[in-house]
């Protein structure tokens, strides 16, 4: 007889053999990410002073700026790898947040958690301006409607700037959350992680709902999703809305983390980075967007820190490392990138399930 | 047996995995002792001084940026091999801002406190100066010749900010006057090309002021800084027939329309900022573009006199193999801002502290470039720096950059 016709009794319910591990595992991952910012602050442990190089030349506004990075890299893989919206727009949501920040904050005044609010909001209307054409054109035609919305964006934020500013940029002051202000990296540092997980137990979440799988569906048969009962007009302009409100409120983080934003700060280089961040990690991967970012910033840095430590030498070696380390290290990084792309098209965590298979091949002898 | 080997010896794969993770871990805290340094927090250390040096070295404006560094590194080089600043070798660390104002926030965070510093210079990226400045003028680190001066670093004076290039204020009083004096107008007529940026914006706007004082008026043309046709401004400024034209941008800036006029035969005078003063801008345009040309700079290029501090640097800039930049304003902006660190560092005596540096400094100084430069002074009062400018010229016969009048003739326009 087959399977199919004797079910096997269930199994008493029981904890999972792997829970306390798993359990010691996250708290032991809580306790680092905790630690960080005192690490990369006090630049020592248990008293011993740690050299720049043994902290892999990183420094705390590199996380935060990464963290920041994190919520746009989410918020693009969303929309281009899990609903398969490829946009190069996500420049224009951050300059919209920004805008909305100062409009709210810089101007109005009024408290950080209105300007958080309506930068979302802001975000989420242009998002579904930005959406609107995909209604119409698809693939690459949908790809340049979004460009030409990041240059109108761009334009009239650089009219707003000098209307209302001046050339000096936009500036935005010390944001402060019901009393707690963000006035030193460590306290940017700890609001970022939590919103950082936020978003992403958000965005995970809201894969596994009815929306998140027709999603799904959508980006890998359209047809087929519209023959189930999928709407998905409807569906592209939420992702759209949704995405570009985070993106917004990554808008508003950024500007405020650097105190000050012009026209300049979000050109299409800006915007070309997100998808970068997302093919390195993983297209359709929220965890790739993570990693994708991690890797996009913090990588060149280490990379530089390693030719700084190296450099200084004669010939064509120290020569490239001492007088065109800059030259060097964009190389390095470049090459690296390339060999990534050939050797994991599916983005770095791809190779996660691959190094696991051959560990469990080692281990079996 | 089987089960009581099991509760008590770990499994081989969690024994496998513990290692994994405690491997690192181990690795890591055993090597902190080893890779320990005492560093000190101004970057001043028994046998060197670190210094800083934030600019785009593999950007957008690398092409112009890397030479100022080249300039400066050079500088540093020549004070090093006759022995350094009080028995110290000078140790410039430069960091790659890639232009991006969030680069250079990440380096400037690494230099104040990361690789410590004892100063810093370059800062190229205006966006970025702006959003610095409120930490920059809160006083950790002291800017000791910037690349560019933006309002909000230099206005009001700073006791942490010594700029170190020529300021677009004064290059657009210097070039107006020159131009209004030179071709005899009453009321001059005059264009602005520029790159669509903030920077260019408020060029203009300095251009405008200083052609209004003299009852004249000013248009503003704007281009892509990717620009590779310019016909559309090149109708525009002959529909407009200005009197002289001055350019702001990129080298293909002043490249591009210089040769998109001479296509159509127009010859209006032009001249370009500072930074556009590269002789390669000039073998570009050719001679009929060129000969139209000039450029205001508070600098001398190198070459084209035969002043100490020009043969100075030209020697040296030969002899460690520079021949092919030497001549570049960039190259001899650097150079001068070199001699402004060690000057600085001499100042600040023996046992230099960023306190003690900027105490030194901000009683004020003078530069004495040996002619590559009017005297640069700066006082309690006014950190402008280099305020006094030229015009040059470039001979293609000679292919030596020819100066306009003394560096002192334009004290009567600069205010």
């Amino acid at each position: 007889m087959s399977d199919l016709a004797t079910p096997k009794p269930a199994a008493a319910p029981a904890l999972p053999r792997a829970w306390p591990r798993r359990f010691i595992l996250w708290g032991l991952a809580l306790a680092a990410l905790a630690y960080l910012p005192v690490l990369l602050t006090e630049r020592m442990i248990f008293g011993i002073y740690l050299s720049n190089m043994t902290l892999l030349n990183l420094g705390l506004s590199q996380v935060n700026l990464m963290l920041i990075a994190m919520l746009g890299a989410l918020s693009l893989n969303y929309l281009t790898g899990c609903a398969g919206l490829i946009s190069i727009g996500h420049a224009a949501f951050y300059a919209t947040g920004a805008m909305s920040a100062a409009v709210i904050g810089t101007q109005l005044g009024l408290p950080f958690p209105l300007v958080l609010i309506g930068s979302a909001l802001a975000g989420a209307v242009m998002g579904v301006v930005a959406g609107l054409p995909s209604l119409r054109v698809q693939g690459l035609y949908f790809v340049l409607s979004t460009m030409a919305v990041h240059y109108l964006v761009a334009y009239v934020f650089l009219e707003y700037q000098f209307r209302v500013f001046d050339v000096v940029g936009v500036p935005f002051g010390t944001p402060s959350l019901f009393g707690f202000e963000l006035s030193t990296p460590m306290r940017w540092y700890f609001f970022l992680l939590a919103l950082v997980a936020l978003v992403y137990a958000g965005l995970s979440n809201s894969l596994r709902s009815r929306e998140g799988r027709a999603l799904l569906a959508m980006r890998d048969h359209e047809r087929a999703a519209t023959s189930l009962g999928v709407d998905v007009r409807i569906l592209r302009i939420k992702a759209f809305g949704l995405t570009s409100a985070i993106a917004a409120v990554a808008g508003t983080l950024y500007a405020h983390y650097l105190s000050n934003a012009t026209s300049e700060s979000f050109g299409i280089t800006f915007a070309i980075q997100f998808i970068a961040m997302i093919i390195i990690g993983g297209m359709g991967s929220l965890k790739g967007s993570l990693i994708g970012a991690a890797l996009w910033l913090l990588l060149p840095s280490i990379i530089t820190g390693f030719a700084a430590g190296f450099g200084g030498g004669s010939g064509i070696v120290g020569s490239m490392l001492g007088e065109h380390r800059a030259q060097f290290v964009q190389l390095i990084f470049g090459l690296l990138v390339v060999a990534l792309l050939i050797y994991a098209p599916g983005g770095l965590v791809s190779i996660g399930p691959k190094v696991r298979a051959l560990l469990g091949r080692w281990r079996k002898g | 047996m089987m089960t009581l080997t099991r509760k008590i010896l770990p499994t081989r794969s969690s024994a496998y995995r513990a290692l994994l993770i405690a491997a690192p871990i181990i690795a890591c805290l055993g090597s902190a002792p080893a890779l320990a340094q005492n560093t000190p927090q101004d970057g001043v250390h028994p046998d060197r001084v670190d210094w800083g040096v934030l600019m785009d070295l593999s950007g957008p404006t690398s092409a112009s940026q890397s030479i100022w560094v080249a300039g400066l590194q050079d500088r540093i080089r020549m004070v090093n091999e006759a022995g350094g600043v009080h028995g110290r070798r000078i140790n410039i660390l430069a960091e790659d801002n890639r232009f991006n104002a969030a680069t250079d926030r990440i380096a400037f965070e690494k230099l104040v406190s990361q690789t410590p510093v004892i100063a810093i210079s370059g800062m190229g990226t205006s966006a970025s100066q702006v959003a610095l400045s409120p930490t920059i003028r809160a006083g950790k680190v002291p800017i000791v010749g910037t690349y560019t001066s933006t309002k909000a670093l230099s206005e009001p004076v700073s006791p942490m900010v010594y700029n170190g290039f020529c300021g677009y204020k004064e290059m657009a009083q210097a070039g107006v006057g020159h131009y209004v004096d030179r071709l005899g107008l009453k009321a001059p007529k005059v264009a602005t090309v520029a790159i669509e940026s903030a920077g260019g914006k408020e060029y203009h706007d300095f251009i405008a002021e200083a052609v209004a004082k003299r009852g004249g008026t000013a248009h503003h043309i704007t281009m892509k800084v990717t620009a590779v046709d310019v016909t559309p401004q090149a109708l525009e400024l002959m529909a407009l027939k200005p009197d002289f034209i001055t350019i702001y941008g990129v080298p293909n800036t002043a490249i591009l329309t210089m040769k998109a006029l001479q296509q159509y035969g127009v010859k209006i005078p032009a001249f370009g900022i500072t930074y556009l003063g590269a002789p390669q801008i000039f073998t570009a345009m050719g001679p009929e573009a060129g000969a139209n040309y000039t450029f205001a700079s508070c600098f001398t290029p190198g070459g084209s006199d035969t002043l100490p501090g020009n043969v100075e640097m030209m020697t040296f800039a030969e002899k460690v193999g520079r021949t092919a930049i030497r001549e570049d304003i960039n190259y001899v902006a650097g150079w001068v801002a070199g001699q402004m660190i060690s000057e600085a560092l001499q100042r600040a005596g023996r046992e230099a502290t960023r306190a003690k540096l900027v105490e030194s400094l901000s009683k004020g100084f003078t530069i004495d470039t040996k002619g590559l430069s009017a005297p640069i002074v700066y006082t309690p009062q006014n950190n402008t720096g280099p305020v006094l400018f030229r015009m040059f010229g470039y001979d293609h016969a000679t292919r030596k950059f020819t100066a306009f009048g003394e560096y002192a003739d334009s004290a009567r326009y600069v205010q």
